[in-house]
């Protein structure tokens, strides 16, 4: 006997049942719970229907901004008064178990709209990570436009939306101290229902 | 049927069941905090490193598939040693050769063959290829050349966090013998797990069921893999 074989060799027959078998359970574990999980692709609705394709988020594509968006118009007019808001957002520490020291927060606005923000952490700003950035709705890919990432604990500044979506940042508390983020926000956006939805 | 005789297969099958579940689950590079040290590190951090490679190893069910499929039907401890060393040399001389020498292979596709490689091994175990196409591997040479696949996916999965140039080849070198303690580890553990079963009379019954199992894991890793290849790069030219 050669080592590294089985004893007795199977036969043919066992042999072609292994590779139908293994191809048929492979194809059903990945059509059924890996594509939906882990890259949003969901042909046969199972994912949906097992809550799987919510751990997935559809892909982002970068978007590079024309360069002729980049000048602004000097005025931009609105048929609305401009609204303001002001929230507090609570991160734990570093690590915490249920990913509580991470999330987005977003608001909606169309092409056009203007944001005027200003926002402060209590923490160091090597401790703080921060995405500022906008994103379509999912049509089924996502597109991303960021504004400006990188370790901050402070930020102000304007935003004229370049697209119809939701904008606004993704925050990271890599502190071992809980933080609170203090947000002001002024000009024309909508609050959604759920601010930290994903999408 | 001796009594506990199916406790052991059926705790054998659980661990196997186990092994496929958590390759569904666990998506296998270094991440969280062992990145951001990766990132930050300046200079040699030689315990660290090897940490790392033992980490890597220990909770890398890609390899730990590999090496389960080579030493499924190895009795004899000597040849367990021929074949772990023939893999040794293969993953360490494209880990070291691919981070030294800047060499860059797509992850995804690298990974995929890593997965091929599980499925090859399975095949091979059930001597399929034999039996059905009447070809007959050189099975020393085959684990060294997918242990240089192995290696060259141990070698992405640095590049991707950019380790700082100071005290890279000390670092490198920590890593794989980080990587080599690890398997050593697992080896060990999967070693006496295996022995255990072949005293049972559950294991010639279940032998091909297991290998059938480590096939479908493989195929399951090709297409996980393969997937997220073609996602990647669809989406990079979208817009």
């Amino acid at each position: 006997m050669s080592e590294g074989h089985i004893e007795v060799a199977p036969s043919r027959k066992t042999l072609f049942t292994v590779l139908a078998g293994g191809l048929l359970v492979a194809t059903i574990i990945l059509v059924g719970a890996v594509l939906p999980a882990e890259f949003h692709i969901d042909p046969l609705g199972i994912g949906k229907a097992s809550g799987l394709l919510q751990m997935s988020r559809p892909a982002e594509t970068e978007v590079v901004l024309p360069a002729s968006a980049a000048s602004t118009a000097a005025a931009n007019f609105y048929t609305t008064a401009f609204r303001t808001d002001t929230v507090d957002i609570p991160l734990a520490a570093a690590g915490d178990a249920d990913h509580r020291d991470q999330l987005e927060w977003k608001v909606r606005m169309k092409a056009g709209d203007t944001l005027v923000y200003s926002w402060h952490a209590n923490v160091s700003a090597e401790q703080f990570y921060v995405d500022f950035h906008g994103q379509t709705d999912p049509t089924p890919d996502v597109k991303v436009l960021t504004y400006r990432k990188g370790q901050a604990a402070t930020d102000n500044g304007a935003v004229v939306a370049q697209f119809d979506g939701i904008h606004g940042w993704y925050i990271q508390n890599q502190s071992e101290q809980p933080v609170t983020v203090r947000l002001q926000l002024g000009g024309f956006y909508q609050m959604r229902p759920d601010p930290f939805a994903a999408e | 049927m001796k009594p506990g005789s199916s406790f052991i297969s059926g705790r054998s099958i659980i661990l196997l069941l186990g092994l496929l579940f958590t390759a569904l689950v666990q998506a296998h590079g270094i991440a969280g905090s062992d990145a951001a040290f990766v990132a930050g590190n300046q200079g040699t951090q030689i315990i660290p490193f090897i940490y790392l490679g033992a980490k890597h190893m220990v909770t890398g069910y890609d390899h730990l598939l590999f090496i389960f499929g080579v030493i499924f039907f190895l009795y004899r401890l000597s040849h367990v040693a021929l074949y772990v060393t023939l893999f040794s040399i293969g993953h360490s001389t494209t880990l070291l050769a691919g981070v030294l020498g800047g060499i860059h292979v797509n992850p995804y596709l690298i990974d995929a063959i890593i997965g091929l490689s599980v499925v090859y091994k399975a095949f091979d175990n059930l001597d399929g290829f034999k039996t059905l196409f009447g070809v007959e591997f050189n099975q020393k040479l085959m684990v060294l050349i997918f242990g240089l696949f192995h290696g060259l996916g141990l070698a992405t999965k640095l590049q991707t966090l950019n380790p700082a140039a100071d005290g890279l080849l000390p670092n490198m070198i920590a890593f794989n013998v980080g990587v080599e303690l690890g398997q050593l580890i697992a080896l060990s553990f999967m070693l006496g797990l295996v022995i255990l079963w072949r005293r049972n009379a559950s294991f010639a019954r279940h032998a091909v069921l297991a290998n059938a199992a480590i096939l479908t894991a493989g195929l399951v890793l090709v297409g996980y893999q393969l997937t997220g290849f073609i996602t990647t790069h669809i989406t990079a030219q979208g817009v």
